[in-house]
């Protein structure tokens, strides 16, 4: 039972878990899947048909990385960037024939296929091949779900690929007449795809100019080495105490236990300590706006205080300002009093696996614009499957009192 | 003193459930012109023309009704709203 996620599993629960929802497709994989290594053959025209069922699904209301297609098409051909399709079977024919006869460059008109889509896409830093995301989901397809579709990709990744996580933000927002799907989708995560809960990811203004508060899921290739090194992390450092509890619950409903947060670090010290940051964002000039922009530590940024990259970082333009730091250095404590201070406030923390297999946990603290619409998760008011979802769920209410200081969405209430 | 009872936690799924869940999904559909009073626990899903996103609201409702997680692949054909019913006695009886 539930309703944000359940522990992680080992590798042969998953394939077993899978494998039972696959048996439940309603037709051969092939009639209703169209995979990732055929787009990659037909790079433009799956690149087409993604942008028409992205702006479909969304209205024309859609803003992020989708529209530079030659820069795109390479990234398809270095698979760096996977496109895949699902549909009734009638669609998926259309579909391919679409591509197939639209291979070398865009095509000029896009025929009426009601199809569903989505991409796995390289996250890794440079040199790095360890970490993508599932994104850019979108369906016009009325009857066939994308949970097959996924899962075959996914496992087809796992199999094949190195990544060692693949993350994903799905929707989770009440549904609307025009703004569908969101609960569905979260289910189908907890539910089927079994991805680890770690939190929120308040970050995109999507559909109609709400800010979504997302959940932010993670998959393994080998499960049972994150939750191995998980159980044994030297340390972890929290500042706040509420954001302390709240990462405690996320190993509680993770993994099964909560493990100690210290608040303090050994030989602290309150001085400016001048470090490498990089101000990030992932998205074009005529999309910042609805992306997040991003502050990090990285050795090779420019040299300077915390304090004066934080104010960099707020003069930029973004749908959310937001601070990755990493929860197993205690000297990042100090960063954390600073984040307080300037209203941030932990969203999610997520598990970075280098190449070496070696993790080490990133918290994400976000800071809103107070004038953004927001819409909240479905599930905002209802009641969780477990005490530790409760706690969770608990400080969502608390985050969206900071997020959302006037009512903005209606939600799912079912009391 | 007596405890007041929760009416919201329930171990088996009710017509009243069945319908509030149906409805509350088929009155966010767009451009549907089925009416909402006219559904009832013999209406069949084909008349409602709800797709996969639509059904899996409908089960969230009802879960959070019953408190249980449901399945909607198994053995029993869900044709009309009142076979839904029948999810959480498939569950019980496992």
């Amino acid at each position: 039972m539930a309703l944000l996620g359940k522990k992680i599993g080992t590798t042969i629960q998953r394939r077993q878990d899978w494998q039972t929802v696959q048996a439940a497709a309603p037709a051969p994989l092939q009639a209703h899947h169209i995979s990732g290594k055929e787009c990659r053959a037909h790079p433009y025209a799956a690149l087409a048909l993604r942008t028409y069922i992205l702006l479909k699904t969304y209205r024309n209301d859609y803003h992020t990385d989708v529209f530079d297609l030659d820069r795109l098409a390479e990234g398809i051909r270095k698979e760096e960037e996977r496109i895949f399709f699902w549909g009734d079977p009638e669609a998926v024919a259309i579909g391919r024939r679409f591509l197939t006869t639209n291979h070398r460059t865009v095509p000029d008109a896009m025929p009426e296929i009601q199809l569903g889509t989505a991409t796995i896409l390289n996250t890794s830093l440079p040199e790095e091949n360890s970490i993508a995301e599932l994104t850019r989901t979108g369906s016009i397809s009325q009857q066939i779900p994308s949970v097959h579709s996924n899962i075959e990709e996914l496992e087809s990744l796992f199999r094949t690929s190195g990544y060692q996580v693949i993350f994903s933000t799905p929707r989770n927002r009440t549904s609307t007449p025009e703004i569908r799907g969101g609960a569905a989708i979260q289910r189908q995560h907890v539910r089927a795809l079994n991805s680890a809960f770690w939190g929120w990811a308040p970050w995109y203004i999507m559909q109609g100019g709400f800010l979504e508060i997302l959940d932010y899921r993670e998959l393994y290739r080998e499960p049972e080495n994150i939750a191995q090194q998980l159980r044994v992390l030297p340390g972890l450092f929290v500042h706040h105490k509420t954001e302390a509890k709240f990462i405690a619950d996320l190993f509680a409903l993770n993994l099964g236990f909560s493990p100690p947060v210290s608040n303090t670090a050994e030989g602290e010290t309150t001085g400016h300590l001048q470090k490498g940051w990089r101000i990030g964002n992932v998205a074009s000039a005529d999309l910042m706006a609805f992306n997040p922009v991003f502050l990090c530590e990285d050795e090779t940024g420019e040299k300077g205080t915390f304090e004066k990259a934080i104010t960099h970082l707020e003069r930029m333009p973004g749908a959310c300002h937001l601070v990755e730091l990493n929860v197993c250095d205690s000297k990042n404590i100090r960063f954390q009093k600073i984040l307080q201070q300037r209203a941030f406030y932990l969203v999610c923390v997520r598990v970075h696996v280098a190449k070496n297999k070696k993790i080490k946990l990133i918290g994400a603290w976000a800071k809103q614009k107070k004038t953004t619409p927001v819409a909240p998760p479905y599930y905002l008011n209802m009641q969780g499957f477990s005490e530790v979802e409760n706690r969770l769920l608990g400080y969502l209410r608390n985050l969206m009192k900071v997020f959302r200081p006037k009512a903005t969405c209606s939600e799912t209430n079912p009391q | 003193m007596m405890k007041e009872k929760d009416h919201r936690i329930s171990p088996v799924i009710t017509t009243e459930m069945l319908l509030d869940a149906f409805r509350q999904v088929v009155s966010n559909k767009e451009n549907t012109e089925i009416e909402i009073g006219a559904i009832s626990p013999e209406t069949t899903l084909e008349e409602l023309h709800l797709d996969s996103l639509e059904m899996a609201e409908v089960l969230i409702l009802l879960e959070q009704k019953v408190s249980m997680e449901l399945n909607p692949f198994g053995k029993m054909p869900l044709v009309k709203i009142k076979d839904f019913a029948m999810l959480a006695q498939e569950k019980k009886t496992g």
